[in-house]
Order: structure tokens, then C-alpha cells, then sequence
């Protein structure tokens, strides 16, 4: 394991969840009062970039704009500090925290300095650690831990993107008054799909 | 309207205060009555206890694109905490439609969301605008299986009013002659789209007494009476700037406007309606002002009361004197209970593989609608339940939101599939009646008071056994339908929604055949005060399973036409 820190707060979690309703809970349980914590909002501020960076790396640029032109990031910063649910804050807080240390451990640089396919294999390392269980398991995880890192940032980036000036009239497409309604249209592919519904 | 019909009386003579009318409220129904009442010569005053919101001017969302909200219409922690029963209903786009929870506490013995719109137009600017009529399938429900009381009307009379309404509001919708969905007075349907064309074929082809047939929306499909048409952008409960849709604001206001006979008096929370022991009738209401907390009171022949179910009936249990001690028009102490909803949030989805090749352009307000098919007869009678349930359903293609769910990658390839139409997705859900129950009902607490020194309402409500059965067989049959129609990946899901948030909440001040067991009789006329009408959802002595709005706007017009009859004979 590169990093310690990182790993251990992984075990914690994998294991939290396998004891969750067991004797070890009650030990578990102070460890689980650290994400219901109130999360350290303003450190989002500092972070703009790097949320930048990572939600560019899931909604990169192509022949459409990514989602650092849509400026996801202000957008995902706003949402957490305005999050309905405490554990997706310090989830999402904790998961920067760990994208920064991943990245120096393993590249002695910091994310924001990562050429593109070590972004691609940073993001990919959270996508493996966040690893949504399917079914009901998944539920149950999601339930107690809230959603993982990679999922919150996932969510986010796609909103953001998809709800953007740039995402809405350039990366689907958009009508804002429509005037009429065709029930059937021919489709050709990769024609875009409708932003709002 | 203009800002000349805001009035602030100062004159404090009696005159200045008497109407030939007072209709309490100025949503759906309260703009029906005032319409009515206006065009037929009365002088009449709507009092609103809200704002005002004018057509098009006080309509701040309407126009505003997705990333100028800066939630982007996602719910915050904000509105969890202040708002926690309206925000299960809007969003960020109409909140303002909303009242807020703070400022307007209720209790909830069990749970129930009471969603409220305090303000001119009411809940009239964020309805869903479908309607439906009646049928006596409906109407005789309750004499045939004994839950509640028996209907004082059939079908045929309320017919002509149907074809009144629907004349003057504007509905599309396709004529089906379907005889417990009876076809109304249609502007040309919105059409299906092709996975919805296949699955009403499939539906016919599979089913015998199953119809699938286009939504009936209260959108304009062509330019009406001044308004609309629609212009397909799916913003309606923004309130809707071209007129698209029906609400008071945008209608029956306007025409009770320039018939010259409307004052309408917004920030005007009725206390009471005041009974005079003399002569056996009420005399006018008292009003606490919403902003100065100024009482004042009005006179009027006859009142219409149409604040919505719980509201209405919590002013006549405000309405207490020494003839009615337990609340005006109470006589039977029926008052508040049989509180009704619809129950949703049940059903299925599924996946089709074809008609890749097809989408769509423009955004349809409404979706499919599929009728009550259990319990219409001896063949259909269903053996866990009474009752039925329609569906409203709705095909499209998957898009961001779905795609964004469907696999765990990122990238390129990821955003190439995020930003294309995936397959074709039938959604499916039920609205089924619930029975008119003495123990589901509203009361109020005399020991906790508003900010206006008002008692709060409690409420009390569960689903029974009837609606659980209802929503099992409701769940497997869309599956099943589904199935039948080639579709794939069908999942079944229950929300199991808190009662309330249908938004149709109905019965509280029950019309019947007899006084001793109902409030108001054929005419939505009090059986204790004659010239009192109440014309809202809670008049209902059952709920049927469609949407209920369009039976109000009838009832509303045929009892305005009985009072003014009334009136005009020296009746009331």
C-alpha cells in the first residue's frame, strides 16, 4: 500500500461496514462520529483547482468543452457546503484530502501538476476505493458511510456539467422554448441528447 | 389585473364593507366562484390570505435557464431544515409557490404533508393539470360498498358543468369512449410517442377492458381564448408567461376582473365566518390582516368558501357560537374527518431494445394515462380490494440524469455516452383512491396558536388495509403489463410516500344526502346555513382515483348558478 493514512482510513471503513450491527460497532462507533463531524467547509475554498482538474478528468474536453470551461468546480463547492447530508461533506472532504496524498506519495507532485494519464490513474485508484457495492449491500453501505468520494464527485461533475451554459447548449442539446412538440423525430447517432426534460 | 384591484380599505363605514359575495380563497375553485359570482352581476370580494402574484409580472422564474439557479434546482441542507413538508413537493424554480414551514407550523398526530400555497392563485400555479372526470362509477361507490356516505349527485349532473369548464379552462386529451372515463370537451391531444404508441398496441392487443390513451393536460394545444398555445417547454408550475396553461391567475381571475364586479383583497387570513342567530344564516367573515394583524370584517348575502380541504374546515371550526358550538355548520360532527388523498409513488419501470433509431423534439407537459380497469364489473372485481387506481405513464429515451447512474466509469468514453439518448424507458405509476375513513381527519389544537393567534390543525392519517392491497396489485400489474409489451430490465418500485403528497388532499366537510351525516347537500350548500357553499376538495364524499381539480371547477360553477338562483328567488 502507498500510503498509510489512506489505507487505514479504507480499512476502517471496509471494516466498519462488515461489523456494522456487531459487539465491534460500539468500538467502530467513535470512529463513525468522525463523519458526522461538522466538515471543514471552508477548506473546499482552497481547493478550487484541484475539484477543476478532477472533474475535467471525468468530463474531459473533447469536440465539446469539459467541465473545467462549464466551471463544475465553483458549482461542486457550492454544493457541498450546501449538502443536505453531513457524511456526503466530510466524505467529499476527506476524499481531496486523500487525492492529495495519493498523488505525492505516489508521484511526488501535486495532483494539479499530474500529466493526463496520472490523473486518469489517480481518479481510477477512487473509483476502485469507492467501489459502489451493487444490490442491497451497496444500499446499506450508502446508508450508514453515505456515498463514496468517487461517486459524490462523480454526481457532481455530471449536474454541474449537464446544467452548465456550456454543457446545456454545447455538450447536449437545448431548446429553450420549443414551440412545438414532434412526438416522433428520426435519430442519427451521436446526435446529442436533450438537455431538460 | 392592475395594481387597482389591491385595496386597502381606511373608510370604515358598513357600506364600504358589504358585497352581494365573499369567496374565501383564489385558487382553483376560489377563481371559479369569483368568475361565476362576477359575470353573473354580484359584486364580489375575494379574499386571499397570501400575496398577490399577477399574470406574467410575479411569475420571477419563468424565463430563467437551467444554470441561472445557483442549486441548479438540487435541494439543499436550507430546505430540509425551514422546509422540511413543502420541499418534498417543489423545487428550486417554484419554491416560491410554497409557503414556509416556519411561518406555518401544523401538527401531525400521524404523518401527513399538507402542501400549501398562500398567496393569489393558490396551488392553482403549480398543479399538475390533469383532469379527468368522474363517472357513476364514482359516484355510486359509496352507496355500493358502504365506506362513507352515499354521492347527493350522479354523473348527469354535473355533465353540462364538465363541458362548461373544460370549454372555458381548455383541455387536450383524446376521445376514448371509455365509459367510467368519460371524454370531455377536447382540443387536439399531445401526442404519444413511438415506445408509447407500441406499448398502447401492445396493451390492446394483451388486455381486454385496458386502455392507454394521451394525457388529458389543461395545456393548450392551439392558442385559446387569449391564451397559449403551449409552447412545449415543461416549466408550468414556474408559473407560465405565454399562458400555456390554466390557473386563476392566468383565467378565471382575469375574467372576473373585467366584468367590473371583483375586488380581490390579498393578505386577508379569514378568522371566522360569522353566524347571525337572527335570521339563521351567516352575515360575513372577520379577516385578521396577514401584515398589520388588523382585524376587519366583511358582509356579504352569500360566501363561498373555498380556502382548501384542511383550510376550509378549519375555519369552520374556528366558527364556533353559541348555535354552533362545535364549529359552524356542525351539526353532524362530520367536520374534519374522512380527510382523503390519493396514494402514489407505485408501480414499475422497464427498458425497450427497438426504435433506436426515433427520439423526440420539444418538451410534452403531461405523459400517457391508463384507466381504472380493476373492480369495473363482475369480471374485473378484484379480491383483496375495492376501489381502483389508474396509471399515469410516461415513455422517453434515457438521458443524463439515467446515464449518469448506469456505469461506474469516466472519461471520454464515458462523457461520449452521458451526452447521447440511451434506450427507450416506460415509466409507470399509479394513483389509487383512498376511502373516506372517519379516523383519517384534521382537528384543531386550541392550545398552540399561529403567529396570528389562530389554533393549529392537527392531522391524523393512514393508509388502510384497502389502499395496501390496493398498491400490491398496482405494483405487479404494471409489471406484468410491461412484461406483456416487450419490455426488459422491469423493475417494480414502492416509495411508500408520506400521505399528503399527492397534494389532493379531500372530505373534510363531506356533501351528502342526509344532515345528519354530512355537511353540505346537492348544491355544496351547508345544510345548517344556507348561504354558505363550499366548493373545494372538501366537499368530496369519496375521491375516485383521478385527479380531482376539473370536479371541483364543475361543482364550483353548478353551485354558483344554484345560489345565484337562490339569491334571485330571495332564497338565501
Amino acid at each position: 500500500m502507498p500510503n498509510q493514512k489512506i489505507m487505514n482510513r479504507r480499512k476502517f471503513i471496509s471494516s466498519l461496514f462488515i461489523l456494522a450491527g456487531g459487539a465491534a460497532a460500539t468500538y467502530y462507533g467513535s470512529k463513525y462520529l468522525e463523519l458526522t463531524d461538522s466538515p471543514d467547509i471552508n477548506f473546499l475554498d482552497q481547493q478550487k483547482e484541484l475539484i477543476g482538474d478532477l472533474a475535467e478528468t471525468i468530463i474531459p474536453t473533447t469536440d465539446t468543452p469539459g467541465a473545467k470551461e462549464a466551471m463544475v468546480h465553483e458549482y461542486i463547492i457550492h454544493m457541498i457546503k450546501h449538502e443536505r447530508d453531513v457524511k456526503i461533506q466530510n466524505n467529499f472532504i476527506n476524499g481531496i484530502k486523500d487525492v492529495k496524498e495519493y498523488a505525492f506519495s505516489e508521484y511526488k507532485l501535486p495532483f494539479e501538476k499530474l500529466n493526463k494519464e496520472q490523473k486518469i490513474a489517480t481518479v481510477r485508484y477512487f473509483q476502485k476505493e469507492g467501489e459502489n457495492f451493487k444490490g442491497n449491500l451497496g444500499k446499506v453501505r450508502n446508508k450508514v458511510l453515505g456515498k463514496s468520494f468517487f461517486l459524490i464527485l462523480k454526481e457532481y461533475t455530471c449536474i454541474g456539467y449537464c446544467t452548465s451554459t456550456v454543457g446545456v447548449t454545447k455538450g447536449l442539446a437545448y431548446q429553450a422554448i420549443p414551440s412545438k412538440y414532434l412526438a416522433i423525430t428520426n435519430y442519427s447517432p451521436g446526435q446529442k441528447s436533450w438537455a431538460t426534460k | 389585473m392592475s395594481d387597482s384591484t389591491h385595496i386597502y380599505i381606511n373608510n370604515k363605514s358598513i357600506t364600504q364593507f358589504t358585497y352581494d359575495a365573499i369567496v374565501v380563497g383564489s385558487g382553483i375553485s376560489g377563481g371559479w366562484a369569483a368568475k361565476e359570482l362576477c359575470e353573473k352581476g354580484l359584486k364580489t370580494i375575494v379574499l386571499e390570505r397570501g400575496r398577490q402574484v399577477e399574470h406574467v409580472k410575479d411569475y420571477p422564474t419563468a424565463l430563467k435557464q437551467p444554470w441561472e439557479f445557483e442549486n441548479r434546482l438540487e435541494l439543499t441542507e436550507e430546505d430540509r431544515k425551514i422546509n422540511p413538508v413543502q420541499s418534498q413537493i417543489y423545487n428550486e424554480s417554484c419554491k416560491h409557490f410554497f409557503v414556509n414551514d416556519q411561518e406555518h407550523p401544523y401538527i401531525q398526530e400521524k404523518p401527513f404533508s399538507w402542501i400549501r400555497g398562500y398567496h393569489v392563485g393558490g396551488r392553482s400555479i403549480t398543479w399538475g393539470r390533469q383532469v379527468y372526470r368522474l363517472s357513476d362509477l364514482d359516484f355510486t361507490a359509496n352507496l355500493k360498498d358502504g365506506h362513507g356516505v352515499d354521492w347527493p349527485i350522479r354523473y348527469n349532473d354535473i355533465a353540462p358543468w364538465y363541458d362548461y369548464v373544460e370549454n372555458f379552462i381548455g383541455v387536450s386529451g383524446q376521445a376514448e369512449g371509455i365509459p367510467h372515463l368519460p371524454d370531455g370537451q377536447f382540443l387536439p391531444p399531445m401526442e404519444m410517442n413511438c415506445i408509447e404508441k407500441h406499448f398502447a398496441e401492445g396493451i390492446k392487443k394483451n388486455f381486454d377492458s385496458r386502455w392507454v390513451t394521451n394525457g388529458r393536460v389543461a395545456n393548450l394545444t392551439r392558442g385559446y381564448k387569449d391564451r397559449g398555445p403551449c409552447q412545449y417547454r415543461n416549466l408550468c408550475n414556474r408559473g407560465c408567461p405565454f399562458g400555456g396553461y390554466f390557473s386563476s391567475n392566468s383565467s378565471t381571475l382575469p375574467a372576473a376582473y373585467v366584468t367590473g364586479n371583483l375586488t380581490l383583497r390579498p393578505h386577508s387570513i379569514v378568522q371566522e365566518v360569522i353566524y347571525d342567530i337572527n335570521t339563521g344564516k351567516a352575515k360575513g367573515v372577520r379577516i385578521i390582516d396577514e401584515l398589520t394583524h388588523d382585524t376587519m370584517e366583511f358582509y356579504a348575502k352569500v360566501i363561498f368558501l373555498n380556502a382548501s380541504t384542511i383550510a376550509t374546515a378549519s375555519i369552520l371550526l374556528q366558527s364556533t357560537s353559541t348555535s354552533f358550538p362545535n364549529g359552524l355548520g356542525n351539526s353532524s360532527g362530520q367536520i374534519g374527518l374522512n380527510l382523503m388523498d390519493h396514494h402514489k409513488s407505485v408501480g414499475a419501470n422497464g427498458e425497450h431494445d427497438g426504435y433506436e433509431e426515433y427520439y423526440y423534439s420539444g418538451r410534452r407537459p403531461t405523459g400517457i394515462y391508463i384507466p381504472r380497469f380493476r373492480n369495473l364489473n363482475e369480471q374485473t372485481k378484484h379480491p383483496d380490494f375495492v376501489r381502483g387506481y389508474g396509471y399515469q405513464a410516461d415513455g422517453e429515451r434515457s438521458e443524463w440524469r439515467d446515464r449518469m447512474k448506469e456505469d461506474d466509469s469516466f472519461g471520454v468514453d464515458f462523457k461520449n455516452n452521458l451526452t447521447v439518448p440511451g434506450p427507450w424507458k416506460m415509466w409507470m405509476g399509479a394513483w389509487g383512491e383512498c376511502l373516506p375513513n372517519p379516523n383519517n381527519k384534521m382537528w384543531l389544537d386550541k392550545s398552540l396558536k399561529d403567529k396570528w393567534g389562530l389554533p393549529l390543525v392537527n392531522i391524523s392519517f393512514e393508509y388502510g388495509e384497502n389502499e395496501k392491497a390496493m398498491r400490491k396489485d398496482a405494483m405487479n400489474s404494471a409489471a406484468e403489463m410491461l412484461e406483456k409489451t416487450g419490455f426488459k430490465n422491469i423493475a417494480t418500485f414502492d416509495y411508500n410516500p408520506n400521505p399528503g403528497t399527492t397534494v389532493h388532499e379531500m372530505g373534510t366537510a363531506r356533501m351528502g344526502r342526509d344532515a345528519k351525516t354530512s355537511v353540505l347537500n346537492e348544491h355544496n350548500q351547508m345544510h345548517d346555513v344556507k348561504n354558505v357553499f363550499i366548493t373545494d376538495g372538501s366537499c368530496m364524499s369519496s375521491g375516485g382515483c383521478q385527479n380531482p381539480s376539473l370536479t371541483y371547477m364543475a361543482l364550483t360553477a353548478r353551485a354558483c348558478d344554484y345560489a345565484v338562483n337562490e339569491l334571485k328567488k330571495n332564497n338565501l
